[in-house]
């Protein structure tokens, strides 16, 4: 049976958001939006709805302007919180402005945020949690917001800011990404998901008892760093420096960011391009590349 | 002779090796390497085919003629498609 909650989710500049969503995912949203701040509670009108459908148990309809036709139907709890995500960051957008959100991994190394933007299977999220491993403060393994760092009373320079969202790391782990790695991993890790003889395929990695950095935490970006990981050759290492232009382009390719007009996205994230060094990153081993990564990159 | 003029209504942002034209009207955008590049510089002033042809043949001696032409021709065709570039005629 429904059991229908308000709640509250953290936007910038004390703002909040509101969300009507079900009791059934409170546990999944914990979880996994683990340094998002959440409230319950809250009698303003919602900014996005969550509904059980029906009698039936395992699906839920979501509704909010972001979505595809302004509503999605998914399976279950989880892949509802999975799919809040989305609208959650729109409406921090909104209310925002000049902050574009960026599929990409962070990780602040010093005083500056490397922000490595890429693809799934990029590497990136591996690199990310390398460098946490090395000492730097995590920040994000899939999507962080980006802007001119006048948001949040930052001094005008690129910036990114943190979302909170909770890393997820794919099992078993590459060999190749070291042994340190690995126990890393699996001291800060749960399990999510097993297939069907049992064995671990997902798990999601605790952002605050790794040092991750919570919502809305702003930071300066000093280099965006674009990975490529190359299978089967471990020692492959190459980090040159990128074209703006083509730095640019990744950008751009990476941006989600529905409602930012067209020209001043290429206008944000050019400017992004120009403003900080931009590197190419090809690596066989996240170990090693992290290894790079935590020295300083050059000119 | 037709002559080839930019789109007034894009909008342009240039970088050190490459330029973003955005069409506004369809919020595509248009990323345009270093010889789609060129060619939208050289048509700051509008000029017709045969005289942008000299000008690449011009500007890139080592470069097959039949190369040059064959590029410029299939590139010009891409950009007036898409709305970047205009004819004299519209």
């Amino acid at each position: 049976m429904s059991a229908r909650r308000a709640y509250r989710f953290a936007a910038l500049d004390d703002a909040w958001i509101r969300v009507d969503s079900d009791a059934a995912l409170e546990p999944f949203q914990r979880r996994f939006l683990a340094l998002w701040p959440m409230v319950e509670g809250g009698d303003a009108p919602a900014d996005i709805v969550v509904e059980a459908i029906g009698d039936d148990i395992d699906a839920y309809l979501l509704r909010h302007p972001a979505l595809p036709d302004g509503a999605l139907r998914v399976s279950s709890a989880e892949e509802a919180v999975n799919q809040i995500v989305p609208p959650l960051v729109a409406e921090v957008i909104e209310r925002a402005a000049r902050l574009v959100s960026l599929h990409a991994a962070a990780a602040r190394v010093g005083d500056g945020l490397i922000v490595l933007p890429g693809d799934s299977m990029s590497g990136k999220s591996t690199l990310s949690l390398q460098l946490a491993l090395r000492g730097a403060r995590f920040v994000g393994d899939d999507r962080l917001l980006v802007g001119d760092g006048t948001t949040r009373g930052g001094d005008g320079g690129p910036a990114g800011v943190a979302l909170g969202l909770t890393p997820r790391v794919r099992l078993p782990i590459h060999p190749a990404a070291g042994a340190d790695y690995i126990a890393f991993i699996e001291r800060h890790m749960a399990v999510e998901h097993r297939d069907d003889d049992g064995v671990a395929t997902i798990a999601t990695v605790d952002p605050a008892s790794i040092g991750g950095a919570p919502f809305g935490e702003l930071a300066p970006i000093s280099a965006i760093v674009v990975p490529r990981r190359v299978e089967g050759d471990e020692a492959a290492l190459d980090l040159r420096p990128l074209a703006r232009g083509q730095a640019a382009l990744v950008l751009l390719r990476q941006a989600a960011t529905p409602a930012v007009d067209a020209a001043e996205l290429v206008g944000m994230m050019s400017a992004l391009a120009a403003g900080v060094p931009c590197w190419s990153l090809t690596f066989g081993s996240s170990a090693r590349a992290a290894d790079r990564l935590m020295r300083p990159l050059g000119g | 002779m037709a002559l080839l003029r930019r789109n007034p209504d894009m909008t342009v942002t240039t970088l050190e090796d490459g330029t973003f034209v955005v069409d506004p009207s369809t919020q595509a955008i248009f990323y345009l390497d270093t010889l789609a590049g060129g060619v939208w510089t050289a048509l700051a002033e509008p000029m017709s085919a045969a005289d942008l042809e000299a000008l690449l043949l011009d500007a890139f001696p080592d470069r097959p003629r039949d190369t040059i032409i064959a590029d410029l021709t299939a590139l010009l065709r891409s950009m007036t498609e898409r709305g970047l570039l205009l004819t004299s005629s519209d």
